[in-house]
């Protein structure tokens, strides 16, 4: 405000002295004074009149509304809201917009009464600053309005959490240990009373109460994402009291000792509590969830779902391992128990964060980018280290690794270890780190899943059961398709199990079945062609039981599809076993359809099924034949007698007979000798 | 008896020894380091450290029996049990001091084979501080012990000892290069002690503060607003100084090429040492044994299965070339000790 008076002061006297007297010396001025008379002191005095009068009119109404509006915000909202209203930054700003609009009129009145000059610019300023009050009073009643639905006031919370979060982030370093301590006052402060309100409206069964899980877990994400770069003795993370344990130092046993004798119970330490903020988060969520299930708010239970999803990608991204087995034990425990109720939405959001977790686990931590950053660093510094921005697990790794070599700097003054030294050391831990990773959260993935079906199946939930079936064999197969088979194999033959259980059991429902089938069906196939061939048997087996139960005449089945599926995959298994000289995968396949079917019958099946050319099996199935079609294509051509005749025959240059005489085939020329090969396995000798 | 070797507690002051001497007593890094260098100089578990060559079989016998047998004859090596003791005792010096001098006690006895003959009586300790080397030429010509006129003990107030150069062994640190010739590695770590005493004030002074919180006082203040993590590490620091600049073996986090790379350092020059004790044995006290028993060519003695500071050298480019994982490095190495 002084600025302001004085800037617009100084203004004042140097347009009265200096360019005042240059534009009416200016021949355009004697002619627009012609025409145009400007206003005399009379008017400007009244006009200034009118806006003080008027803008303190506004402040005063204002002013009533809001404590009338807080009145009623008491009686509404928990007393934490009514606080960050009376605190909302907006209606605060308007209010001092309007003040200092006042004042500066009164002065610019003042100045024109009782000084010597005209203040010209002063009165213009005081001017521009009603006009621009009276367009922020339309804007603030606009924003006010909207603040006071639910949704509204969720976001303007979370904006004020992250806001706070940002400035940790960003220059958490440079600030000092009570500004960061305020700062966590005032998100555990906007966190509690982001679940209050969320409580109040659940007990009014407000719909918008689920805008609460959304931001309450936006603001997790966000944390997320830098939680790694707070130093822990900022004050950020308030200090809690934890018994000394492990110290065997002498200073460490002098200071217990007064505990041990004066029976004045443990000694305790302080230390930063690290996860204040994910576990207020994820307790409010809980909370929440409890409640929402309880009144059966379907809106609130899926939302709840979908905030989980940012939450767990974000922690496997950059890497906050611990905050993601927390947040995962949550959310197993919330499907779990929503999986009998018939929410498909929040449950089909669930399933969709499994895969996600398959995903990040099979593809494992981004090694490229270390190694990327590794080629950059000089190690001299940790700030250097950090200034990468990396994930938590490289981050860390980074900083250790650099204590090992400021000791080389502290006593040879120069890194000695070679650069080449350092990434190996590196890669080869946080390869193991990323090996043992992927093997926990896949494994993760599939006992959560496990634990759904056990409760779906003894609930009898048909479409849970086929949903949780579906998740499985979809996460076994990506494994397999990322080249991660040891990663499937390990829980395969649970998963086999469940598939077999429950089967039966989705009985009356084809189209239920017809999705577990086609797993596993593209299962057999996706292993065969990553040639995974203990991952194959395990399909096949499954598939044939499954199929047995198909080619039943019953009504709801489908041995069409049944059949030709295993016709299929026994064909592309002879393929492989042709072209690569294996007979390992065909002669499961075999030895799966002799034990299993009556091979006489089926053969005559498969040749019933390839009597008459079937594009559609082509468009079907030709992608997963194709590799091994274009190999073939590319073998060179030789010269061969054929025996009957002796005249040389031009054959691809293969091993196997069939391949080499394989020129232009297709599905069915593969299928046709699969079943002779099949009629002469059983042909008695 | 000539020399002696009652300190001189004025001298010591006077030429800068106290204060090493209070490092090595008083400094636990300093004190640990310098009895885990002397330690680590002949192994414990081996039996034989030397074997003694001579072209002739009773002086070989003679030499062996008087300067290198497991039980030498009693009080030779003065406190030292035998040759490998004394010589451990003699890098403590060094390390300590800079420099070690001892007086070499000859005498004559009647042996049958070889009827008279010149034999060590004794090997004495002479107190470093009193002690200077004359040179001249490029040689040394004599010693001289000089007590200073404040000396304690009343007696040897002013006292001076000359010496003939073959009955004094002398030895100096030579590890440092031709500008600390003769100077102790303790003078260069004083800074480094200074930072860690520093250190254990403050902790002392921190617990004070943390039990006396009524005592406003600049120095409790002080010590009550000293970043713990700074300290720490500065202490950190310097420990991990003294324990290099002693040629320890680091406890300090490293990377496997540089804890493999500081093994080999610490080994090699460990055995560096070694060859340059016995050396110097060899040729100021065996030798001027020789030369008194008129002998052409002089017994020598030789050290028996320690790996030598170039052939450590060749494991350790083996390793850098990749023909030696670190393991077998590393086993290899600490095996030479076993």
């Amino acid at each position: 405000m002084a600025l302001l008076i004085i800037t617009s002061f100084t203004a004042d006297i140097a347009f009265t002295f200096l360019l005042a007297p240059a534009i009416t010396s200016q021949s355009w001025y004697s002619t627009l004074n012609a025409y145009v008379q400007f206003p005399s002191n009379e008017i400007v005095t009244s006009l200034l009149s009118a806006i003080i009068s008027g803008v303190a009119a506004i402040i005063g109404i204002l002013l009533a509304i809001s404590l009338v509006v807080l009145e009623l915000a008491a009686n509404r909202y928990p007393y934490r809201m009514v606080r960050f209203l009376v605190e909302e930054k907006v209606g605060a700003y308007v209010i001092d917009f309007l003040i200092i609009a006042l004042l500066f009129s009164m002065w610019a009145l003042f100045l024109l009464q009782r000084g010597t000059i005209i203040p010209v610019v002063s009165v213009f300023v005081a001017l521009l600053l009603a006009s621009l009050s009276i367009v922020f009073v339309f804007v603030y009643r606009n924003y006010s309005l909207y603040f006071f639905r639910p949704q509204q006031g969720f976001q303007a919370v979370s904006l004020e959490t992250k806001r706070s979060i940002y400035t940790v982030f960003e220059k958490g370093r440079k600030l000092g240990t009570s500004v960061m301590s305020h700062l966590q006052k005032r998100v555990q402060e906007s966190i509690q009373v982001m679940t209050d309100f969320m409580e109040v409206l659940s007990s009014k069964n407000d719909p918008d109460s689920s805008y609460g899980s959304i931001t309450l877990s936006s603001v997790l994400s966000l944390y997320i994402t830098g939680k790694r770069f707070i130093d822990t003795q900022s004050g950020w993370f308030p200090s809690v009291n934890v018994p000394v344990s492990d110290e065997n130092d002498m200073i460490s046993i002098e200071l217990s000792q007064p505990f041990e004798e004066l029976a004045l119970g443990e000694r305790t330490v302080p230390k930063p509590n690290t996860e204040w903020l994910e576990r207020q988060i994820l307790h409010s969520l809980r909370t929440a969830q409890v409640k929402a299930v309880g009144k059966d708010d379907k809106l609130c239970i899926t939302f709840s779902i979908y905030g989980y999803k940012d939450i767990i990608e974000n922690c496997y991204g950059h890497q906050e391992f611990h905050i993601l087995d927390l947040a995962l034990n949550e959310l197993r425990d919330f499907a779990i128990q929503i999986s009998t109720i018939d929410c498909p939405e929040a449950m089909s959001g669930f399933y969709n964060i499994m895969l996600l977790l398959t995903e990040k686990s099979i593809q494992g931590l981004d090694l490229p980018k270390l190694r990327d950053v590794l080629g950059k660093l000089s190690w001299y510094s940790d700030e250097e280290v950090l200034s990468y921005r990396l994930p938590k697990i490289f981050t860390e790794e980074l900083l250790s690794y650099r204590r090992r070599i400021e000791t080389e700097i502290i006593v040879e003054e120069k890194i000695l270890t070679p650069m080449q030294w350092i990434e190996k050391e590196i890669m080869e831990k946080i390869s193991r780190i990323d090996q043992e990773l992927s093997q926990k959260y896949y494994s993760e993935t599939f006992k959560t899943l496990s634990k759904m079906f056990t409760k779906v199946h003894s609930k009898m939930v048909q479409s849970e059961i086929r949903n949780v079936l579906v998740a499985e064999l979809l996460s076994l197969r990506r494994a397999i398709v990322l080249n991660k088979n040891e990663l499937a194999l390990e829980n395969i033959d649970n998963v086999m199990k469940h598939a077999l259980k429950a089967y039966g059991d989705l009985k009356g429902k084809r189209d239920l079945r017809y999705d577990v089938f086609k797993e596993l069906k593209l299962g057999c196939l996706n292993s065969l062609k990553c040639r995974e061939v203990k991952s194959f048997c395990k399909f096949f087996d499954t598939l044939v039981l499954v199929s047995l139960e198909e080619l039943k005449e019953d009504e709801d089945r489908f041995p069409q599809e049944a059949l030709e599926s295993l016709m299929v995959i026994a064909s592309l298994a002879f393929l492989d076993a042709e072209f690569h000289q294996e007979k390992q995968v065909f002669d499961t396949v075999a030895d799966k359809l002799c034990k299993y079917f009556d091979i006489s019958k089926l053969t005559k099946l498969f040749d019933t099924l390839l009597t008459r050319y079937d594009p559609k099996l082509t468009l079907k199935y030709h992608h997963w034949f194709k590799d091994i079609f274009l190999k073939m294509s590319g073998l060179p051509m030789v010269a061969k007698e054929s025996p009957p005749s002796r005249i040389p025959d031009v054959v691809y240059d293969h091993p196997s007979d069939f391949i080499q005489r394989s020129y232009m085939i297709g599905i069915q020329e593969c299928a046709k000798s699969m079943v002779e090969r099949l009629k002469e396995k059983v042909k008695p000798t | 008896m000539k020399g002696y070797f009652a300190p001189d507690t004025q001298l010591r002051k006077d030429k800068g020894y106290d204060i090493l001497g209070y490092m090595y007593t008083h400094n636990p890094i300093v004190f640990s380091s310098i009895n885990y260098v002397t330690a680590s100089l002949f192994s414990l578990r081996r039996d034989k450290h030397f074997e003694m060559v001579c072209s002739k079989p009773e002086w070989r016998q003679f030499f062996s029996e008087l300067l290198i047998a497991y039980n030498p004859p009693k009080g030779l090596y003065g406190q030292a049990y035998d040759l490998a003791n004394f010589l451990e005792g003699v890098l403590q010096s060094l390390l300590v001091f800079g420099k070690a001098f001892y007086k070499i006690d000859y005498a004559q006895e009647e042996c049958s084979q070889t009827g008279t003959r010149w034999t060590i009586q004794r090997i004495r300790w002479l107190a470093v501080e009193t002690m200077n080397a004359i040179s001249g030429d490029g040689r040394i010509k004599g010693f001289v012990q000089q007590y200073s006129d404040r000396c304690v003990d009343k007696n040897l107030r002013g006292a001076r000892v000359e010496f003939a150069p073959d009955e004094v062994f002398f030895v100096e640190w030579v590890f440092d290069g031709d500008k600390n010739l003769g100077i102790s590695p303790l003078m260069s770590l004083i800074p480094h002690h200074k930072k860690m005493k520093w250190f254990l004030e403050l902790i002392e002074q921190q617990v004070y503060a943390m039990s006396h919180p009524q005592d406003r006082s600049y120095r409790i203040e002080r010590a009550r607003y000293t970043s713990w993590d700074k300290a720490k590490r500065v202490n950190e620091t310097s420990q991990i100084k003294i324990r290099a600049a002693l040629g320890t073996v680091l406890d300090a986090p490293m990377s496997q090429y540089y804890e493999t790379y500081q093994l080999t350092k610490s080994r090699k020059r460990t055995a560096l040492i070694r060859e340059y004790l016995v050396n110097e044995f060899n040729a100021q006290a065996v030798n001027a044994l020789s030369k008194r028993n008129s002998l052409i060519e002089p017994a020598r003695i030789e050290l028996v299965g320690y790996m030598s500071a170039s052939e450590i050298e060749d494991l350790f480019r083996k390793f850098q070339n990749g023909q030696a994982s670190q393991d077998e490095v590393l086993n290899t190495l600490k095996n030479d000790m076993i």
